[in-house]
């Protein structure tokens, strides 16, 4: 670890930090949870940081309309104790007590995963599951992308050098959208995951959905829908036979790697598995849908 | 290049010259001789680093130093007050929830930092509390027990 | 048949019915340093002056080493020493058993991250680059990644002696005509992994030499006899010019029971005259340090119609690495548990220590017991349902009583806490809770049994562990042995068993840990037999010490030795307490006279005069056993595991502490579910460990744990001090099996494999169309 060849920014103000951000040659970082582990792995090519933690503007939850605004300081803890953001996005939620343990979600922020690009970042499939829009700052521009548009590749985004994540906006859920997130990782807590699938059903009636998105986690180099499988689950019955057969689409659109925590067979059938058991406890009452009891 | 950077530790406010992306643990361990804080694995993985930063608790090593200007940290040294212990000190010596020791300051301070905001906690808001430490001796149904006993108390 | 040899047996005097200290749950002695944080691990302290040491290890597993180039590190700014092996000036290995390792590599080297070259610079971030200057050039040899591929005659050669490091074979009766005989016989081939001890604080320790000359070596470890020994003979100086201390220890399980940072920091600090420190970060413990042995095992067992075991074939295979380490007595250790506490008329071992390149296999919790123990036990309930028999049943059936002969002619003794604690276990909810329907289909319940017997201490080599009081004529009792506490509490217990054997307080005790210059040598803190020997060595020197201060105090008195009594540390005149005299004041006077004050006891630890042809040590005197019951849901979507309840039954003895004598448990299981479900070091095709961090490799967290309910059966050996046998190891040796058998019960696979991860169960339930 060759600590002493960074420099570190700390500006007070967005404007500031667009400022140093200018030339592109500095590292954003928001809690760090990422970047001090690649510090001391010595895999940070930038040698200048640019410390974002005294820019209290970046710190908010704020309801506007449609949206959850989310500030790039937020941390997981902070959405985790929302109100707001409980009401309306119990899926992005039910993901964010996933994220490594207490500590972490103590210093990690949604921005940061957005940014950091792991297809494994567990606050990620609630966004593309929701629908969820990524804020880009640079001292010339300001532009909002899709998060399906956002992500080129494992750490590769649309985010150009001199631009700043400073929002990411959620689409709040519907009151009657029920939803799911699994996640499987080698462990109960402090896991990295292996899969992970998040879920929002729009009912038509009861039990029979009108629209459906299933976001899957790890299983490709970005985050990507399960789009078969969620054509297969609208406006029909979810018998148990159909229910297997959304998690075998689901499994089929996953192109997964293997690597020393689990094999690429694995994570299909997981996935195939935690879609399956998703839709078994939503069809089966183990699940509430939004402003339902659950929340 | 060195920073110089000044926050509040254990009560007292401290200053320290240090390059600024050095984690915040190797500042409390090299410069300021605070060791209870453990550098297990320095990579946000194992607990035993974890002090409280303006009051929730927080892996050291994943901090950096030039993101503590004037905040508030609290580490194992500093909940002894007047030569007596901290409840969860005493608790967690009492029913056996530390065996070879070095986890254990992790411990206190992330239960210390659920009790702080939530006195009387369920057991399942007790494991969560403590999900990201790692005790290799295995001392976990008696860190639990530990931290009832003071919620109880 | 052998005899156990007579032993004077320390403790007789003193025994007695009910107890002031023993049987009682004290807080651990070093707890309120532990828990303030105040207590210094060797890798928290710092010494005015001191360098920051690194060290290189090789990139590659096998290779013969052409040129190592140090120049360029030594002439970086900062660097005070770059040390290879030709500045090794004493024996140039190390080993706890046979030095077969290089402290430093030359010629060829054997695994990947074998250390080749130290340095020592001004600050850490100058010797971390220093590393960076230093040029090995190799030339490649085929690495051997398995034991498969390291026992088939093409394989390359580790050593010159070949891939069999060690060779065993042990007969009795004739298992070939017994499996004519037989009703049933099975044969089934079991693997476990490579398991990593994770201990919290890494390999790591600070050394200096002191103003008399001598070497000072503080590390973490767990003999620092052993250590000095081997400190000494690398560095070709006098064991009396070093002084090891390796109490605390952030953890050790058996991987620092042989040398780590030892040797080294003893090179540097002579080499530069300097304090030198030396931490491993966690990626290097997790390459450069030691692990359990891998097994290969094949069982071949068999039954007549009653259900009575007739015969067990075993051939057993540990990976030892590159180097042998423990390895010899690992692999007594399998042999030695292969056929469970079971009567088995005949019986053939064949066991196998083999050399790969996979990193060095050394000492952990159990030894080679949890890797025999997984075969048998799954053997065992494999056997039961193949007799339509209860497993319960099965074993209880086959199980040795006290007199029986044993599988090494030895004479089964204290068979009742087993046999009581199988027979309870029938009662344990955990059989009744896996007949209950979970609440989701995917969901299936199961409930396992094993039982474990494992050896306290070393068998049959000599062990003579000596122990010392020492008397301070200001009120307090030093209690001095070198067997590290680090974590299992043996310094609570001693402390305990003296206050007992003294009648004194606990807070008049002190005790004095594992610093060679002060505690005598009561050997390693390994095998489960701390307690055992330190506790009835330092009874021996309580006895001495005792009366030492009896005649003083009958002269002092004006009586004799049989007028007068001795109670809570003072002696009065038998039906005249009104004239007595503290054993402090008697100190004062001894002191005045000259006297030595602290007295040293050393206990023979009860043996058979000669191991069993084919092995180093087996059999003991000293089993401990457990019986234990697991549950478990299996979710079927995912293959994940979780394991709901574990109860243990156990035989250690009388206890000492029962608090600490459950939370060690309670740790064992927590460490036996880790081998079981989840822990397993992987290698690249460079023979690299690849998951060396607690994300990869992946330790159980409280989120993972059972629910556990322990509970010792009433025994009492009659060698351990006020009863107790040892305990350490016993929690986690049945837990593989005990998880495995209930797997089995959930889903109706059986697995011959550890771990049980997601992923291999996932696999195996699919191929049978269980998935």
């Amino acid at each position: 670890m060759k600590v002493s060849h960074y420099t570190v920014h700390s500006p007070r103000t967005i404007s500031e930090a667009l400022n140093i951000l200018k030339d592109g040659a500095a590292r954003p970082i928001a809690g760090g949870t990422d970047v001090m582990v690649q510090i001391k792995d010595d895999l940070v090519k930038e040698t200048e940081l640019l410390n974002l933690s005294y820019i209290m503007d970046l710190n908010y939850i704020r309801d506007d309309g449609d949206f959850i605004r989310v500030g790039a300081l937020t941390t997981y803890s902070d959405l985790i104790r929302s109100r707001l953001v409980n009401e309306y996005s119990p899926v992005l939620v039910e993901a964010a007590r996933t994220v490594g343990a207490v500590q972490i979600q103590n210093r990690g922020t949604l921005a940061g995963n957005v940014g950091n690009a792991s297809p494994a970042g567990d606050g990620l499939p609630p966004l593309f599951a929701t629908g969820a829009k990524v804020k880009l700052q640079s001292e010339a521009s300001e532009r909002e992308v899709d998060i399906g548009d956002y992500f080129l590749g494992v750490r590769k985004t649309v985010r150009q050098p001199n631009e700043l994540i400073t929002e990411v906006s959620v689409r709040k859920m519907k009151p009657g959208d029920y939803y799911f997130f699994k996640k499987i990782g080698l462990r109960s807590a402090n896991a990295i995951s292996l899969v992970s699938v998040a879920a929002v059903l729009v009912p038509a009636e009861v039990l029979t959905f009108k629209e459906a998105r299933i976001a899957m986690g790890a299983v490709a180099p970005t985050v990507i829908r399960a789009k078969s499988a969620e054509a297969a689950i609208l406006n029909c019955q979810l018998t148990d036979e159909k229910m297997k057969e959304v998690g075998r689409l689901a499994s089929e659109e996953a192109h997964p790697i293997t690597d020393i925590r689990a094999t690429a067979e694995y994570r299909k059938q997981a996935i195939a598995g935690a879609v399956y058991e998703g839709l078994y406890e939503i069809v089966n009452g183990f699940r509430s849908p939004v402003n339902g009891s659950s929340v | 290049m060195e920073i110089e950077v000044s926050f509040v530790l254990n009560g007292k406010r401290v200053t320290v010259k240090a390059p600024p992306a050095k984690s915040l643990l190797r500042v409390l361990r090299e410069d300021l001789d605070i060791t209870s804080p453990k550098p297990g694995c320095e990579a946000g993985e194992c607990g035993a680093c974890t002090v409280l930063l303006d009051g929730k608790a927080v892996t050291s090593c994943l901090v950096m130093i030039s993101q503590v200007q004037d905040r508030e940290i609290w580490t194992d040294e500093g909940l002894v007050k007047d030569g007596q212990l901290d409840p969860i000190q005493k608790a967690i010596a009492e029913e056996g929830g530390s065996q070879c020791g070095y986890c254990t300051p992790g411990f206190v301070m992330s239960a210390k930092a659920l009790l702080n905001s939530n006195p009387h906690p369920t057991e399942k808001e007790i494991v969560e509390s403590i999900s990201g430490n790692i005790c290799r001796c295995g001392a976990y149904p008696r860190l639990v027990q530990a931290i009832k006993k003071v919620a109880n108390e | 048949m052998p005899e156990v040899e007579a032993v004077k047996l320390a403790s007789e005097e003193i025994l007695q019915q009910g107890y002031s200290y023993i049987n009682r749950s004290y807080q651990r002695v070093d707890a309120l340093d532990k828990v303030t944080g105040k207590i210094k691990f060797f890798s928290d302290m710092k010494i005015e002056g001191m360098l920051f040491a690194r060290v290189f290890r090789s990139s590659v597993a096998h290779a013969n080493i052409v040129t190592l180039d140090t120049t360029e590190a030594e002439r970086l700014q900062g660097v005070r020493a770059v040390l290879t092996y030709k500045d090794v000036p004493g024996l140039n290995a190390y080993g706890a058993i046979i030095p077969d390792a290089p402290v430093l590599g030359y010629g060829k080297v054997r695994f990947y991250g074998e250390p080749l070259a130290l340095v020592a610079a001004d600050d850490q971030e100058t010797a971390e680059k220093a590393l960076g200057l230093i040029k090995a050039v190799y030339e490649p040899l085929p690495a051997v990644h398995s034991m498969d591929e390291s026992l088939k005659p093409e394989a390359p050669k580790l050593h010159d002696r070949g891939n069999i490091a060690r060779h065993a074979l042990i007969l009795k009766g004739d298992v070939d005509r017994a499996f004519k005989d037989a009703h049933l016989t099975l044969e089934r081939t079991y693997r476990t992994q490579s398991q990593k001890h994770m201990f919290l604080e890494p390999e790591a320790g600070i050394a200096y030499t002191d103003e008399l000359g001598n070497l000072n070596i503080l590390a973490g470890g767990q003999n620092p006899y052993r250590d000095k020994m081997q400190v000494a003979r690398s560095l070709n100086i006098s064991p009396e010019k070093v002084r090891v201390i390796n109490y605390p220890a952030g953890g050790a399980f058996g991987g620092k029971d042989d040398v780590t940072v030892q040797i080294h920091l003893a090179l540097l600090a002579t080499k530069t005259k300097r304090p030198v420190k030396l931490v491993w970060n966690r990626e290097e413990s997790g390459i450069g340090g030691f692990h359990r042995h891998p097994s290969l095992i094949t069982l071949k067992t068999a039954v007549n119609d009653d259900g009575r075991l007739l015969a067990n074939d075993s051939h057993i295979y540990l990976d030892t690495g590159a180097y042998q380490s423990f390895g010899p007595t690992v692999l007594d250790v399998t042999i030695e548990v292969i056929n469970g506490p079971y009567l088995i008329p005949n019986i053939r071992i064949d066991a196998n220590l083999v050399y790969t390149n996979n990193g060095i296999s050394s000492a952990f919790r159990g030894f080679g017991g949890p890797q025999g123990n997984f075969a048998i036990e799954s053997m065992m309930d494999e056997m039961a349902e193949e007799m339509k028999m209860d497993p319960i049943d099965f074993r209880l059936k086959n199980l040795a009583k006290s007199g029986d002969i044993g599988p090494f002619g030895n004479s089964m003794r204290n068979m009742e806490g087993i046999h009581e604690a199988l027979s309870r276990l029938r009662n344990s909810p955990l059989w009744q809770l896996g007949k209950e329907l979970p609440p989701k289909p995917w969901i299936r319940r199961g409930t396992g049994v094993a039982i474990a017997i494992k050896g306290v201490g070393f068998g049959t080599i000599p062990d003579y562990p000596t122990a010392a009081v020492e008397l301070l004529p200001q009120g307090k009792i030093k209690v001095l042995f070198s067997n590290p506490d680090y974590g299992q509490g043996v310094n609570t217990g001693n402390a305990q068993i003296v206050a007992e054997a003294l009648d004194l307080p606990m807070n008049e005790i002190e005790v004095v840990n594992a610093d060679t210059q002060y505690s005598p040598d009561t050997g390693s803190s390994s095998a489960s037999r701390g307690t055992f020997t330190s506790g009835n060595a330092l009874l021996v020197a309580c006895n001495k010490m005792l009366d030492r201060l009896r005649m003083e105090a009958a002269l002092y008195l004006e009586s004799t030795r049989d007028g007068i009594e001795y109670a809570s540390g003072r002696f009065l005149i038998k039906g005249n307490e009104s004239k007595s005299v503290s054993i402090y004041d008697l100190a004062k006077g001894l002191r005045a006279k000259g006297e030595t004050l602290k007295f040293e006891g050393t206990f023979e630890v009860p043996r058979y005069p000669e191991p069993v042809k084919g092995t180093l040590e087996v059999p003991h005197v000293v089993y401990m056993y457990g019986a234990m019951v697991s549950s478990i849901e299996l979710n079927t979507l995912t293959g994940y595991l979780d394991v709901k309840n574990v109860d243990l039954m156990a035989d250690i003895g009388n206890v000492i502490n029962p608090l600490l004598a459950t939370t060690q448990c309670e740790g064992g299981i927590v460490q036996g579910l880790g081998f079981a479900t989840s822990e397993e070091l992987v290698y690249n095709q460079d023979e690299k460990p690849m998951n060396t961090n607690y994300t990869t490799y992946i330790v159980p967290s409280i989120a993972d744990i059972p629910k556990m309910y322990v509970e010792f059966i009433k025994t009492y050996e009659q060698y351990g001090p006020y009863g107790a046998k040892g305990m350490a190891e016993i929690p986690i040796v049945p837990v593989g099996a005990s998880i495995a058998n209930a797997l089995k019960q959930a889903s109706g696979v059986r697995y011959y494999q550890l771990p049980l991860t997601p992923g291999r169960v996932l696999s195996k339930l699919h191929d049978q169309g269980q998935g």
